[in-house]
């Protein structure tokens, strides 16, 4: 059953790579009116067409797009700050860890949405302006967990065993520290995106995330929210997409974490 | 006597803890020749490891210093590794799950860049016994034997002319013990290093062992040849050791058990630190601290010695 759920998602999340990839092209573009406003699912129009008279199909492709390069991106940013400050402070010097743990204690203190909506509120709505948002408030939860991890590591025998052979600082850092996290990290990339991915939309649905026309699934929600009593269909493909896209990538990093194991990637 | 691979002059070695410190080492003295083994001996909580950390430059020391082959270890630690090897206790811990057998056994290689480790790899594994098959597995693949001998291949890659050994054969089953053990000493023949065996195991110091020192408490309260100590020791510390010890002879009873605990490190004790259990305490036991006395060889702290 976890295999079915891993695997099934693997696939969804490929098909969804391909989907943001090439399904803007597919019929009509994400900016084209191709005919009359909520048009039902058609041949032509394959979800129909949205307020303005635009396919769905493509505005969500598009939108894939979107989230998950913002998604990628600011998760591999956050990752990035997260990996310097949590092995700095779990593997250096203890005021080197009070200085770095007191400051992310500090970034906790803000509510993540509601710091990505000051800063996006001062800066004004961009794309950049989400991507920095968001990597603000990504980098604090993984830090503090690296950070531990890399406490724990460092105590282990084999890392004072390296030590007596002559092994220097970086050498620990780099080839006994930080290769055992490359699975716990994996894992939590894919819920980092997932969470990234909400938080986009969350923005977008606000109407300070990526700013029309350029399609974004939250603002798409938004749009079709006001229509939904007459017309559920277009607010049901964006929130469809958007949950399945959720529910796939923490499947996968539920997954990832398992496969990380060290005992059963050896295969043994 | 040649000159001493190891030199330790009243090493003190200390840790902060909220409410004091912990002196782990209080002013140890010995010198180790080359080729010869010396055991240290003592409880749970002496010393032991610390001071074998001490000598490998991994604890600093608060006092006294360390030679290793007549120069000071500190600082820099990266030569230290060439001179000094340690095979650890829990050699599962001891390896990176991570890496394969090959590459850990390589490490200390690749860490001095001695050219074409793969030779030396190979070298090494014959000979502590290892099938060149072993190379490609990990660490949880292997036997506990064969895990023990990984990490005996690894202390010996660099040749050092000083091995420690902490506790090598007690995470071991009763039947690997002794291949490990002969191991040590078919290895000490062949190479001539000189061993500091860590353990608390008097059956298998006697057997590998030329001299042993018993810790109690950061200091050696006794010192001297295996034979001499074991069949006649003066501190009674050493006594009540040997008593605890289990025996065939022995076999069927509850062995005499030392009363009290090991007194609270953080606290200073005044006179001598063996004296709350000590059964052959006097009055002059709480005030003055027994200075070393020096006899046929063998050298202990005690003002009433065991005939």
């Amino acid at each position: 059953m976890r295999g079915l759920l891993f695997w099934g998602s693997v696939v969804f999340l490929a098909l969804l790579l391909l989907f943001a990839v090439f399904g803007p092209q597919i019929r009509h573009g994400p900016f084209e009116i191709v005919g009359s406003p909520y048009i039902k699912p058609s041949a032509d129009a394959w979800l129909g067409t949205d307020e303005q008279g635009r396919d769905i199909f493509s505005r969500l492709a598009y939108g894939a797009r979107v989230s998950l390069l913002i998604g990628l991106s600011v998760v591999t940013v956050g990752i990035l700050v997260a990996l310097i400050v949590g092995t700095g402070a779990g593997y250096g010097a203890p005021w080197l860890n009070t200085v770095l743990m007191r400051f992310t204690d500090g970034m906790f203190a803000f509510p993540d949405i509601l710091l990505a909506i000051l800063i996006v509120g001062i800066v004004g709505p961009s794309f950049w302006a989400v991507f920095g948002a968001l990597a603000v408030i990504a980098w604090p939860s993984m830090a503090r967990l690296l950070r531990n991890q890399v406490l724990s590591l460092k105590e282990q025998e084999f890392v004072t065993a390296s030590r007596a052979l002559g092994a220097g600082h970086w050498h620990v850092v780099f080839k006994h520290i930080l290769p055992h996290l490359v699975g716990l990290i994996s894992a939590v990339a894919m819920v980092e995106v997932a969470m990234i991915i909400l938080a986009e939309s969350s923005l977008s649905f606000l109407g300070i995330g990526v700013q029309p026309p350029t399609p974004s699934w939250g603002s798409m929600i938004n749009t079709a929210r006001t229509v939904m009593r007459s017309d559920i269909l277009p607010l049901l493909w964006p929130c469809l997409i958007l949950s399945l896209t959720i529910l796939a990538l923490n499947f996968v990093g539920d997954g990832l974490r398992d496969r990380f194991d060290p005992k059963s990637a050896a295969g043994g | 006597m040649p000159t001493p691979i190891l030199e330790v002059r009243d090493a003190q070695a200390a840790y902060k803890v909220p409410g004091g410190a912990i002196r782990a080492v209080d002013g140890v003295s010995f010198d180790l020749a080359p080729g010869e083994t010396l055991a240290v001996v003592g409880e749970s909580g002496c010393g032991k490891t610390t001071l074998a950390k001490a000598i490998l430059g991994l604890e600093p020391l608060t006092g006294g210093e360390i030679l290793v082959q007549g120069k000071p270890v500190g600082g820099d630690l990266s030569g230290l590794a060439e001179r000094v090897g340690i095979v650890w206790q829990d050699p599962y811990a001891s390896l990176d799950p991570r890496w394969r057998v090959g590459r850990s056994i390589a490490e200390p290689l690749r860490l001095h860049r001695r050219g074409d480790s793969g030779d030396r790899v190979d070298e090494v594994m014959k000979a502590v016994g290892l099938e060149m098959e072993l190379k490609g597995r990990f660490p949880h693949q292997l036997s506990g034997g064969q895990r023990q001998r990984v990490a005996v291949a690894r202390a010996l890659a660099l040749n050092p002319p000083l091995l420690l050994c902490d506790e090598p054969t007690a995470a071991l089953d009763l039947s690997i013990r002794a291949q490990i053990l002969n191991l040590l000493k078919d290895l000490q023949d062949d190479l001539g290093c000189a061993y500091l065996y860590i353990s608390h195991d008097l059956t298998t110091v006697r057997f590998i062992a030329d001299r042993v020192a018993v810790m109690y408490l950061g200091r050696f309260v006794e010192i001297g040849g295996i034979e001499e100590v074991f069949t006649d020791p003066r501190h009674p510390y050493t006594r009540a050791l040997l008593d605890s010890a289990p025996t065939l002879a022995k076999l069927g009873r509850l062995p005499d058990v030392l009363p009290g605990e090991i007194p609270d490190p953080l606290e200073v004790i005044s006179g001598c630190r063996f004296r709350s259990r000590c059964p052959r305490g006097q009055e002059r036991c709480d005030t003055v601290d027994p200075e070393a006395t020096a006899e046929n060889g063998r050298r202990f702290h005690c003002h009433f010695p065991v005939a």
